[in-house]
């Protein structure tokens, strides 16, 4: 056997991130929540297969955890069916305006720390908020080394090697013990695809359910969050696009004749 | 609590382009007192080159160690912090200020907003940022907040001109080793690849939404591309998917490109994309989803199916 701590008890937090479908409108400062369409954010699926991978690979345990309204359950159940052992649900009642990032980590951070993980998991960002700070956040609060943007990841030993991608393709290694926490940016791995085993057994494993109130946090400063919205806009339509009218044949013939002019032929 | 903190940026000796960008967001906020940059490290030629025109101070951390490492950074900046109180502190939504920035607004329990697009001061910050892809623009404000950790998103302003201010340089408190809780091993450059698709005039970009998912469904666009004369790009996903060569990604994490003309064929514009080719001369889009935030920066858009815009460029070139 190798040395050092090789099982490892591994949490991945995930966010049921929205898209819009292509009607979505603007209530107020919110995006009507008709128009939302909920799904695991596609950083987070990378994530869950990094730990199922190290899990693989060590033994031990994968815990997911997420915060939200009831897409939540989806989006953990979808990672309960990829593998994961069991689910943290942290129900947020307040559906239309999201907790931030700042937020969302201390929510998690207070659902997690008693887990006392020797690796934690996040996206490196999610596809709707893209704010990129709930890992960071979170490492920071609950005091464990972290290193963001990670496209690949090996724990030997008690030490986790792990490549950052830096601007313009530049990779940078780096090591670091753990306890620690790694934001994992897509093309890490291949994620799987829940097989129908799998999905049978998701909904046997077990979900504990908590609330902000529960975790002994207060409601009011969490809900407040880090910032306060004041607008919910549509950028201004002066940006647009000239758009080309026809069909196929027609618009590929004035693309083409853009082209010809532009490039100076 | 007055003033503006910028946190620079260098990275193997050499500053970032953002470090200037937001030393010019920094001067947009002057009403929100004087300009202080951050360096950390020692290095006193990327000191001088930060005294730029507006800058009151800058300030040196000399570090630990050699390349950027978040938990010092994390460290130095909530040490300037609880030292100048500033109102606003500036870093950019990059690779390494996304390694720390909100690590310390959750410490410092500071007003936080990353990406964001745009900053302005009246009686108070007011920032506007994008959400789903750019599609909708929030502004956010900060009541109550003594200080606001702002990431700016690299493009969003002109880099300011290098020196030639008048600033002070003053070294700070250096960052003690303990702070240390990661060893950088080394940098390793991306593969060159069979092609510098930098060089190119005329780039053929491809993305999620021509639906290819492996090599093979790329070969027709090869044949496009060799056929009317562009070398073929694609965004993250494709490369992701091991479809098209890491040498031939456009956006952050890949490379970044000035051809005469840019033509998108299914690509959504992710901010990371447009970050690689938004400085393009001329943009086409091709997307059956009007609402793809391409559109927002192309010249030229169709919203014609693909294919038969595909089956038909050949023919018209």
């Amino acid at each position: 056997m190798p040395v050092g701590k090789e099982t490892m008890k591994i949490v991945v937090a995930v966010k049921a991130a929205s898209s819009l479908d292509g009607s979505a409108r603007i209530h107020g400062d919110v995006v009507d929540p008709s128009s939302l369409e909920w799904e695991v954010n596609e950083w987070d699926r990378f994530a869950v297969e990094t730990a199922l991978q190290l899990k693989e690979g060590h033994a031990g345990e994968v815990v997911v955890v997420s915060v939200g309204g009831d897409e939540v359950e989806d989006a953990l159940l979808t990672a309960l069916a990829m593998g994961a052992d069991r689910a943290i649900q942290v129900n947020v009642e307040d559906e239309g305006h999201k907790l931030d990032a700042i937020s969302t980590a201390r929510v998690i951070a207070a659902a997690i720390e008693s887990e006392a993980p020797d690796l934690v998991l996040c996206g490196a960002q999610s596809s709707d908020g893209a704010s990129a700070a709930v890992g960071t956040a979170l490492a920071a609060l609950l005091d464990m080394p972290r290193v963001a943007v990670v496209s690949s990841i090996s724990y030997t030993g008690g030490e986790l090697t792990v490549t950052r991608e830096l601007e313009g393709g530049l990779l940078e290694k780096i090591r670091l013990p753990i306890p620690a926490l790694i934001t994992v940016q897509t093309g890490i791995n291949e994620p799987r695809y829940a097989n129908l085993r799998g999905i049978r057994q998701a909904g046997s494993k077990p979900r504990a359910q908590t609330t902000i109130g529960e975790l002994g946090l207060d409601e009011d400063e969490i809900s407040a969050g880090s910032a306060q919205l004041m607008s919910l806009a549509s950028p201004s339509a002066s940006a647009g696009a000239q758009i080309l009218e026809g069909d196929g044949a027609s618009v590929a013939s004035q693309i083409a004749q853009i082209i010809k002019s532009k490039m100076g032929s | 609590m007055s003033g503006v903190l910028v946190i620079a940026e260098a990275r193997q000796g050499t500053l970032r382009d953002v470090s200037f960008e937001l030393i010019t967001a920094a001067c947009e906020l002057a009403l929100a007192g004087p300009v202080t940059v951050a360096l950390i490290g020692s290095d006193s030629t990327l000191a001088s080159q930060l005294n730029a025109a507006g800058v009151s101070e800058v300030v040196t951390i000399a570090s630990p160690v050699s390349e950027f490492e978040p938990h010092v950074s994390a460290a130095a900046v909530g040490a300037l912090i609880d030292e100048l109180s500033p109102s606003v502190v500036l870093a950019g939504h990059t690779i390494d200020s996304i390694g720390f920035g909100a690590a310390v607004a959750a410490v410092k329990n500071t007003g936080f907003a990353a990406d964001v697009i745009s900053v302005a001061w009246d009686d108070g910050l007011t920032v506007q940022r994008g959400v789903y892809g750019d599609k909708f623009i929030q502004s956010l404000e900060f009541p109550g907040r003594a200080t606001v950790v702002v990431l700016v998103r690299p493009g969003a302003y002109a880099g300011a001109p290098a020196g030639g201010g008048s600033a002070s340089i003053r070294a700070g408190v250096a960052v003690d080793t303990s702070v240390v809780k990661s060893e950088h091993l080394g940098f390793e450059s991306p593969e060159a690849g069979d092609v510098d698709i930098t060089k190119s005039d005329f780039l053929l970009a491809i993305g999620r939404g021509t639906g290819v998912e492996d090599q093979s469904d790329v070969e027709p666009f090869y044949e496009l591309a060799e056929k009317i004369g562009a070398t073929l790009v694609a965004s993250r996903p494709l490369v992701d998917a091991g479809a098209v060569p890491a040498a031939r990604q456009v956006g952050q994490s890949g490379k970044t490109v000035h051809p005469k003309v840019y033509l998108a064929l299914g690509v959504s514009g992710a901010v990371q994309h447009l970050m690689g080719m938004r400085k393009a001369d001329t943009i086409i889009a091709v997307n059956t989803d009007r609402g793809a935030p391409i559109f927002g920066i192309a010249q030229y858009g169709a919203h014609t199916d693909l294919e038969d815009v595909v089956r038909a460029l050949a023919d018209a070139f």
